[in-house]
C-alpha cells in the first residue's frame, strides 16, 4: 500500500515538472485522451460493459463546449460544464436504450447511437461540417486567469485530470462501485440479492458518458477546435484500444495506454493510414497474447517478485523460539483430543505473547491467507482456522460467510494470496469448490476442511483440494510444515 | 397522386429502388454475421473489411489481370473465403473459450489493419468498376425506368439468400449446422467434426460478404472505406432483425433498406440516421429484436 502511495506521489511530481521537458500540447492532449480511457474503463473494467460508441460522447460533449464558448461567449469552465451536462444527458438517453441488451449486443448498439451522432454531427448547422468548429477561444478561467499560455492551461488540464481520476477512484471504492463489481461477476445473482441492477449499470453509463464530456470539452479549449474527428467511430476504437493496451480495469492503465496511443498519432501522423495498421496490429497483439494490458501485467509481475521476497533467511533466534512454542503446543494435543474452546485459547495465548513481543510469527514478511464459506453460515471451523493462522503470524483477509464462488475467485484473482482458507459442509458443493480451484492464481493453495471432506474420501481429489485438513492442529503443522518447505 | 405530393413518380420509384438495392447488401451481409455468429460466437467486425475485400478483387483482377465480372463473381468469394478460413484457424480459433467481447476486438483489430493496408497502397478515393456489358441499359416499366444491373443486383442477392436458407433449412448439413449452434459438443459426441464445420462456416460467411462486394463494386465506388461505413450500418440492422434466425435477418435487412429508400423521398436529412432511429424503437418495444430471442 506504501508503495502504492509513493508511486501515485512521484507520478504527480513527475506530471508537474513534465511540460518543462515535453511538448505541453503533446502532454494536454495525452491527459484529455487519459481522462476518456479512465472513463470508458468504469464501464469496460468494473461494470464488464463494451461501449463502442463512447467517441460520441467525447466528441458532441468537444462540439457543445466548443460553442459555448464561441458562440455564446461563456468561460472555459462554464462551457466545459455545459458539454458535460449535454454529454451526461446523452449518455442518459443511450444508456437506457442500451442497457436493454448485454454483451456484443450491447457492444453494436452503442456503435450504432454513435454512428447516428457523427451523421447528425455532420450535417447540423452549428458544427460545420468538415470545417468544424474553429478558432474557439480558450478565454480566462473563472474570468480571471488567461488560459491562453500553454503552461497555464497545461496545469489546468493537469487539475481537471486529476480530479477526474480521484472522482472515479471514489466512485469505484464506494458501495455503489462494490454493486457494479457484482454486476459484472454475476448478475443474475446480483438481482436474486435484491439490487435493481439496470439501475445500477445505467447510473455508471451517465457518469462514464459525462467524464467522457468532460475529457472532450478539454481537448477544445487545448486545441481550440472541434472537428468530426472526434465524435467518429475510429474514436471509439481508440478509446477501447487504450485501455486494452494500458490494462482494462486497472487504475493507471487506461491512462498510460492514452498515453502511447496519443504518441504514436503524433509521432508517427507522417507516415498516413500505418497508423491504423499499427493500432490494427497492436488490437490483435493484445487479444491474442497480452489481455491484460500493460499495467495488468506489471501488477502481476510485481506481486510474484513481493511474494517471492518471502523467500531471503530471517534472523533464526526469535523464529526458533517461535517454533518452539509451537510444537509444545502440538504436542500438547497429540494425546488428548483438543476441543475448539482449546484450539482458540491456544491462539489467543499465541497472539498475545507475539504482540507483546511485536514478534513476527513464523514469517518475517507473513504469508496472506483469504478465507470464506460458501456453505456454511456459522464458520466454527473457519473461526478456529483464522485464529490459528493469526497466532502463527499468516495475514488474515476474511471474505466473510455465504460467499459465491465468482466473488472469492474474483478476490484470489486481485489479491493473489498465498492460501485460501475455506470450508465447506455439503457434498454438493463440489462444483463451486472445483471452479474455485481452476480459476485459482497458480500462486495460491486451497486448504480446506470440513464434513465434505470427511463423508466423501473422493471429495478432495475431485474439487482438486490442494490440502485438506482435519483439524486446527493439523493445520497449525501445515503451516509449520510449509514454513520449513519454503526456507529450505 | 404522385403530382399531389409533390414528388415526380421517377423520382420516387427510384429512391424506393435505390432502397432495395441497399437493403439487397444489408441482407446478405447481415445473414453472414448471423451464420458466423450462431456457430461462432463471434461478432464479424471484419465482415465489413471482406466485403470491401471483395470489390477490390473483382478491380484487381479486372485492371491487370482482365478477368471479366462474371468470373470475379466466383473467384473473389473464393479467394476471400480462403482468406477468411486462414484468419479463422490464426486468430479467432484462440478465442472461442473466452468472453465474446475479445471475439469483437479481435475482429475490429484486423479490420482496422486490412483497411490501413488498402489505403496506404490505393489512396482513398474511389476507383471505377463499369457494369458488365451484358447488363447495361433500361427497363421502361412504364412508371419508371429500371436499370439492368439494378434488377440484377436484387435478383442475385434474393437468390443467394434464398439458396442459403434452402441449405441450413433443408439439407442435411444445415441440419447438422443448425444442431452445432445448438449444442456443440453434444453433435461432436456423434463424431461430426465440429471445428472443421466452424472453420468452414467462418469461410461461407466471408465468402458470402465478398460476394456482395463484387455486386456492390460496378455501383458504389471500389474504396477502402466501403466497408466500414456499411458495416456500422448493418450491424443496427442485426440489432434490429435478432440473430436467431437466417429468414429473420434477411427479410429485415430489405425491410430496412426499403425504410431508407422512403425517407429519402419524403425526409432527405434523416436518411442516413432513419436506420439507427429504427433501432432504438425497436429496442423500445421489442428488446430482444423482431426475429431474437432473449438468451
Amino acid at each position: 500500500m506504501r508503495h502504492i502511495k509513493m508511486g501515485h506521489i512521484a507520478l504527480l511530481a513527475a506530471g508537474l515538472v513534465a511540460p518543462y521537458f515535453i511538448y505541453p500540447v503533446f502532454l494536454m492532449k495525452s491527459l484529455c485522451f487519459a481522462l476518456f480511457a479512465a472513463a470508458f474503463n468504469l464501464l469496460l473494467g468494473y461494470v464488464g460493459l463494451l461501449s463502442f460508441g463512447h467517441a460520441a460522447f467525447f466528441g458532441f460533449g468537444a462540439y457543445v463546449c466548443g460553442h459555448a464558448a464561441k458562440i455564446w461567449g461563456l468561460t472555459p469552465e462554464l462551457a466545459m460544464l455545459t458539454g458535460t451536462a449535454v454529454g451526461s444527458f446523452m449518455g442518459l438517453l443511450f444508456g437506457w436504450l442500451a442497457i436493454r441488451r448485454q454483451g456484443i449486443y450491447f457492444a453494436m448498439i452503442t456503435l450504432a447511437m454513435a454512428q447516428m451522432v457523427y451523421f447528425f454531427c455532420v450535417q447540423a448547422p452549428f458544427t460545420h461540417g468538415e470545417d468544424g468548429i474553429q478558432a474557439i477561444p480558450r478565454g480566462f478561467l473563472f474570468g480571471l486567469i488567461d488560459l491562453n499560455s500553454n503552461m497555464t492551461l497545461y496545469y489546468f488540464v493537469l487539475t481537471v485530470f486529476v480530479l477526474g481520476l480521484l472522482f472515479l477512484q471514489r466512485i469505484i471504492h464506494s458501495p455503489f462501485g462494490h454493486v457494479l463489481k457484482a454486476v459484472r461477476e454475476n448478475e443474475p445473482r446480483a438481482i436474486s440479492l435484491g439490487y435493481k441492477t439496470h439501475r445500477y449499470k445505467l447510473l455508471a453509463f451517465v457518469l462514464s458518458a459525462g467524464i467522457s464530456s468532460l475529457a472532450g470539452s478539454m481537448k477544445v479549449l487545448v486545441f481550440q477546435l472541434a472537428s468530426l474527428t472526434d465524435v467518429h467511430w475510429h474514436a471509439s476504437g481508440e478509446v477501447v484500444l487504450m485501455t486494452l493496451l494500458g490494462g482494462v480495469g486497472t487504475v493507471l492503465g487506461p491512462a498510460v495506454g492514452a498515453f502511447i496511443v496519443a504518441a504514436i498519432q503524433n509521432y508517427l501522423a507522417q507516415i498516413g493510414a500505418w497508423v491504423t495498421i499499427i493500432q490494427g496490429v497492436i488490437f490483435v497483439v493484445c487479444v491474442l497474447t497480452f489481455r491484460r494490458g500493460i499495467i495488468g501485467e506489471l501488477e502481476a509481475w510485481w506481486l510474484g517478485r513481493t511474494r517471492s521476497r518471502n523467500d531471503y533467511a530471517p534472523d533464526p533466534g526469535p523464529f526458533m523460539e517461535f517454533r518452539q512454542k509451537l510444537l509444545d503446543c502440538l504436542n500438547g494435543w497429540e494425546s488428548t483430543s483438543p476441543t475448539r474452546e482449546s484450539y482458540l485459547n491456544a491462539a489467543r495465548e499465541l497472539t498475545t505473547w507475539r504482540s507483546d513481543r511485536n514478534h513476527p510469527g513464523l514469517w518475517a514478511l507473513p504469508p496472506l491467507m483469504l478465507t470464506a464459506t460458501i456453505d456454511d453460515g456459522l464458520g466454527h471451523g473457519l473461526e478456529v482456522i483464522e485464529k490459528l493462522a493469526e497466532a502463527a503470524g499468516v495475514r488474515i483477509h476474511s471474505l466473510g460467510l455465504l460467499q459465491s464462488p465468482e466473488s472469492i475467485s474474483e478476490a484470489c484473482r486481485k489479491l493473489a494470496p498465498r492460501f485460501l482458507g475455506l470450508t465447506v459442509l455439503q457434498l454438493d458443493s463440489d462444483d463451486w469448490v472445483a471452479d474455485i480451484v481452476r480459476r485459482l492464481p497458480s500462486s495460491t493453495l486451497l486448504v480446506a476442511g470440513g464434513p465434505a471432506f470427511q463423508y466423501d474420501e473422493d471429495f478432495a481429489r475431485r474439487t482438486g483440494t490442494h490440502v485438506v485438513i482435519k483439524n486446527g492442529a493439523a493445520f497449525l503443522q501445515f503451516l509449520m510444515e510449509w514454513e520449513e518447505r519454503a526456507t529450505a | 397522386m404522385f403530382e399531389m405530393i409533390g414528388i415526380p413518380p421517377q423520382a420516387f420509384f427510384g429512391q424506393l429502388l435505390l432502397g432495395v438495392i441497399n437493403g439487397s447488401f444489408y441482407a446478405v451481409l447481415s445473414l453472414g454475421l448471423a451464420l458466423i455468429f450462431g456457430l461462432l460466437n463471434v461478432i464479424n467486425f471484419t465482415h465489413g473489411a471482406q466485403y470491401m475485400l471483395g470489390a477490390y478483387v473483382a478491380w484487381l483482377s479486372m485492371s491487370y489481370a482482365g478477368v471479366n465480372y462474371w468470373l470475379s463473381l466466383l473467384i473473389a468469394p473464393v479467394v476471400v473465403g480462403t482468406f477468411g478460413i486462414l484468419m479463422e484457424r490464426l486468430f479467432l480459433r484462440w478465442l472461442y473459450k473466452l468472453d465474446h467481447l475479445y471475439g469483437l476486438l479481435l475482429t475490429f483489430g484486423l479490420a482496422l489493419i486490412i483497411e490501413g493496408v488498402f489505403r496506404q497502397f490505393f489512396g482513398i478515393s474511389g476507383q471505377p468498376y463499369p457494369i458488365p456489358p451484358q447488363l447495361t441499359g433500361l427497363q421502361n416499366l412504364g412508371f419508371m425506368f429500371l436499370p439492368n444491373y439494378r434488377a440484377w443486383v436484387v435478383m442475385a442477392s434474393l437468390f443467394i439468400c434464398l439458396s442459403t436458407w434452402l441449405v441450413i433449412e433443408k439439407t442435411r448439413l444445415g441440419a447438422y449446422l443448425r444442431a452445432a449452434t445448438e449444442n456443440p459438443t453434444l453433435v461432436q459426441a456423434f463424431g461430426i467434426n465440429v471445428p472443421l464445420m466452424i472453420t468452414l462456416t467462418y469461410g461461407l460467411g466471408v465468402a458470402l460478404a465478398a460476394f456482395a462486394g463484387v455486386l456492390a463494386a460496378p455501383i458504389y465506388q471500389v474504396k477502402p472505406t466501403m466497408g466500414a461505413d456499411m458495416i456500422i450500418v448493418v450491424f443496427a440492422v442485426v440489432v434490429i432483425g435478432g440473430m436467431g434466425s437466417i429468414m429473420g435477418s434477411v427479410i429485415t435487412g430489405f425491410i430496412l433498406g426499403l425504410l431508407e429508400g422512403l425517407t429519402k423521398v419524403f425526409y432527405p436529412e434523416a436518411s442516413n440516421t432513419i436506420i439507427f432511429v429504427a433501432m432504438a424503437v425497436v429496442l423500445l418495444i421489442k428488446p430482444a429484436g423482431l426475429f431474437g430471442r432473449i438468451n
